[in-house]
């Protein structure tokens, strides 16, 4: 397969991957990257090209995979239709503009979230934040 | 003398906001699919649907607990107690009084961490391989880029590591007092969430009970659509 199919077979599996619904005990963690290198293995000469070397899983010369999960044991808290000029409070300390902050993770507790967009009334919400789940809010 | 005057006042003003909020009651009464009035004070009553209680709550009560909202709107001053409330199937006797929120929430989490926790992750790899096999001596020398692309799944138990068990049971205790029906003495409407642990998953009729001191009020509620 050419290198050119096999990244488009991969921009194609993804959407596919990433939208399948998570089932009851099912969740999506994370992504994991993965990258090695060789320095015996060349394309072999008559040989049908079979062997499936993952960087994850194999040992030397591939290296560990990185596993990418930002959340851990913390929770998620996604903010949707906010204003991007918009500065976002915790418990009445400044975390930023909401530009920045679509998705914070936060250690489980109950917050104080506030928004205040320029010329807008602030908005206040009280939120309950739990390990490895991800709580939306809509402003 | 001043200084003991002021944080005397931060203190009772922090208090005031620490206590329970309760949520947001209704215009009236009547607002509610079930009203009585008992005396000076009136009552507001629904049970929540299984739906609107996934809605309403981060908590995962799910179908242990009927959870029912309040509100209570006095003519006169009022003094409101969660245990003056209690639950009963229809037609029986038996009552179930309204849990506590710590209770509640430390029956959760031990819930929650029973059974595995199934991780999918998207795998992406990028390989560069150069060189010649050693052992094929037919293999030709040159460079090769593969991507590989696939899902992992992580099958771990569910336990979670003891701060943020900590920090959950917290969490959640949090929500169903903050939202719980206040216990306050009150001249200006109210309204709050009352927790009442159930031993049967099948929706029943059941009726809400409220006893004070000028005597016992039965209300009916009326059984949620899912």
């Amino acid at each position: 397969m050419s290198i050119r199919l096999r990244i488009a077979v991969l921009l194609f599996l993804l959407p596919i991957v990433f939208s399948i619904p998570s089932l009851a005990g099912i969740r999506f963690g994370g992504v994991v990257f993965g990258a090695g290198y060789s320095h015996s293995w060349g394309p072999a000469y008559g040989y049908p090209d079979y062997g499936f070397f993952g960087p994850w899983g194999y040992g030397y010369p591939w290296y560990a995979p990185f596993y990418l999960e930002p959340a851990g044991d913390r929770g998620t808290v996604r903010l949707k239709k906010v204003d991007n000029a918009a500065s976002v409070f915790i418990n009445d300390a400044y975390a930023g503009l909401a530009k920045d902050l679509k998705t914070i993770y936060l250690d489980p507790g109950a917050y104080n979230l506030e928004i205040r967009s320029p010329g807008q009334p602030h908005v206040q919400k009280r939120i309950y934040v739990l390990s490895r789940k991800t709580l939306t809010l809509e402003f | 003398m001043k200084k003991i005057l002021v944080f005397l006042t931060i203190g009772i003003s922090t208090l005031s906001i620490a206590q329970p909020l309760g949520v947001t009651p209704r215009k009236s009464a009547q607002d509610y699919p079930s009203v009585q009035t008992q005396g000076d004070l009136t009552l507001g009553v629904v049970q929540l649907s299984q739906k609107q209680v996934r809605k309403q709550f981060v908590s995962n009560l799910g179908k242990k607990y009927v959870v029912v909202e309040v509100g209570a709107y006095p003519k006169t001053e009022a003094k409101l107690s969660r245990l003056d409330f209690s639950l009963r199937e229809a037609g029986s006797t038996k009552a179930i009084l309204p849990a506590d929120p710590t209770t509640i929430a430390a029956a959760i989490n031990e819930q929650d961490q029973k059974g595995q926790d199934i991780a999918v992750r998207p795998v992406l790899g990028v390989e560069l391989s150069t060189g010649r096999d050693p052992d094929d001596p037919f293999s030709g020398s040159g460079k090769r880029v593969r991507t590989t692309s696939g899902a992992m799944v992580d099958v771990n138990s569910k336990k979670k590591s003891p701060k943020a068990s900590a920090g959950d049971v917290q969490a959640m205790s949090a929500e169903l007092r903050e939202k719980g029906l206040p216990e306050v003495t009150t001249k200006t409407p109210v309204a709050g969430y009352l927790y009442f642990p159930v031993s049967s998953d099948k929706p029943l009729a059941y009726e809400l009970v409220y006893q004070s001191d000028n005597g016992k009020t039965v209300v009916p509620l009326i059984m949620p659509s899912k």
